[in-house]
């Protein structure tokens, strides 16, 4: 099992209307509920994997406007960090997309309109961010060498 | 294929140390560039044990033991001589650093000159303090008005220098006062040194390499009894640091100066013929081909600014972590 937290920030209600999420991963749904500042649960994963987190309660009533249509107030939040087997993706979680009715905004951490955050990545998560930053930044040509090396001890160890 | 397995090892203890993968990657880097004590778990219980602080400050006598019993300790090893000592007047100092420090005070207006290879401390100090220093790789370059350092086993190797007693003799034959630096001479073997040579202006030695306990600076220095600094000053009025008076005796009064080479040599040499590296005299030191470059001193090198030198330089490699992991060590050799 992958161990996975989300963290949000800027949770704004309206009334008493909380915002509420569906994160799935690989089109299963891992979670259901209400958005917290952390949410912590496990899946199996994949090689490949695609996660989403569905803005699922908002409707139009909950953004309101003044005279001049300026947004007064609002149900919306944002994605702070993922962290997927108590590794944090850091600046990789903007490798993402948001889709929602009018389009899809890439990098797009802010849950306004009802939509989907996607983001695609790979398992073993730390190789996954080991190359991509690799391929983003052509910097690190020993990444995997590196990784192999702490793989192999990692399981010498744990097999004791 | 040896280096693979040095890598392989090293991502072990390390990560057997509870680092992460990013410390871990730093970590190699650095891992095998080292000079320090090994960890020795009978030591580092007794040193547990240590004397407590305000008894150590209290006791009047305790520098004036520790020096008379670091004497006759370092006497007694029975892989290594120096024959001559009692012809100098020890005082404690702050690890052998204090008696560098003391070396260049007390010569201010010699051109300091080093081996190649020698202890980098020396060369950080001159060149930022704008004095007169070279690097020499023959004795023939040392001239009247020049002073030098010398490490015995020698820093960039843990070998013997090759030529002691001439280089010796050619110190006394044109008057340069030479510092013998020893601080490897508890953790070697094979290293027969002969005082005897009126250019012995100072002998200094350290614990740091051999138990672990570098920081509380524990050193001993040997001078000429008619020499004074103020160093010597501060020995002679009793006034000297007495908490590493304290640990030092009591790490000493249990572990005789050989103790180091005794426990891990067999080892030592399993690990250097399987990492096909030469083995040296130090135990903790051994010279690894080309191959090795990124895991010598150079990066130490570069952190000092003298990036321009490690060519020069051996690929010293430091088994110290090896040699604290004996069990896990042990799988690794019969794998």
């Amino acid at each position: 099992m992958t161990r996975f937290e989300f963290y949000f920030k800027n949770i704004n209600n309206i009334g008493a209307k909380i915002p509420q999420i569906e994160i799935r991963l690989n089109d299963s749904t891992i979670y259901t509920g209400q958005v917290k500042n952390q949410i912590v649960t496990e899946a199996m994963t994949m090689g490949q994997n695609k996660l989403e987190i569905a803005f699922v309660n908002k409707v139009n009533r909950d953004t309101i406007v003044n005279a001049h249509g300026d947004i007064v107030k609002d149900l919306n939040f944002e994605l702070d960090r993922v962290v997927i087997d108590h590794r944090d993706i850091e600046h990789l979680i903007w490798d993402s997309h948001y889709r929602h009715a009018g389009g899809k905004i890439d990098g797009c951490l802010f849950f306004g309109p009802l939509g989907s955050f996607i983001l695609e990545f790979e398992t073993p998560v730390l190789k996954w961010m080991l190359k991509t930053n690799h391929e983003k930044n052509n910097n690190d040509p020993e990444w995997e060498e590196d990784y192999n090396y702490y793989t192999e001890a990692w399981n010498k160890i744990h097999k004791k | 294929m040896s280096l693979i397995l040095a890598k392989k090892i090293a991502w072990h203890i390390l990560l057997s140390q509870g680092l992460g993968f990013e410390e871990c990657r730093q970590a190699v880097k650095s891992f095998y560039s080292k000079s320090r004590a090994i960890n020795d778990g009978p030591v580092v219980d007794h040193l547990k044990k240590s004397p407590s602080v305000y008894n150590m400050m209290m006791d009047n006598s305790l520098i004036s033991k520790f020096q008379n019993s670091f004497t006759s300790w370092i006497q007694k090893n029975k892989f290594n001589t120096c024959s001559g000592l009692e012809l100098f007047e020890p005082d404690i100092s702050q690890g052998s650093t204090q008696s560098f420090d003391s070396f260049f005070l007390r010569h201010p207006d010699k051109k300091h000159k080093f081996f190649l290879g020698e202890y980098l401390y020396h060369i950080v100090v001159k060149k930022n303090l704008g004095q007169k220093w070279s690097f020499i790789l023959d004795h023939t370059e040392l001239s009247k008005g020049d002073a030098l350092i010398l490490s015995v086993p020698f820093c960039d190797t843990g070998n013997a220098p090759k030529q002691l007693d001439q280089i010796l003799t050619h110190c006394t034959e044109q008057k340069i006062p030479v510092l013998l630096d020893l601080s490897y001479y508890t953790i070697s073997h094979g290293i027969n040194i002969d005082l005897n040579f009126d250019c012995i202006d100072t002998v200094s030695f350290s614990l740091s390499k051999t138990f672990p306990v570098a920081y509380a600076r524990i050193g001993m220095r040997y001078t000429r009894k008619e020499s004074m600094d103020g160093q010597k000053l501060h020995s002679n009025i009793n006034y000297d640091n007495r908490i590493s008076a304290g640990i030092g005796l009591h790490v000493i009064e249990k572990f005789p100066s050989d103790y180091v080479v005794n426990k891990y040599l067999d080892l030592y040499h399993k690990v250097a013929a399987k990492l096909d590296l030469d083995a040296s005299q130090t135990m903790i030191f051994a010279d690894g081909t080309n191959d090795w470059s990124s895991y010598g001193r150079k990066e130490l090198l570069t952190a000092y600014g003298l990036e321009d030198d490690s060519k020069f330089y051996k690929n010293r490699i430091c088994l110290t972590e090896l040699l604290e992991n004996k069990q896990l060590i042990e799988e690794f050799l019969h794998d």
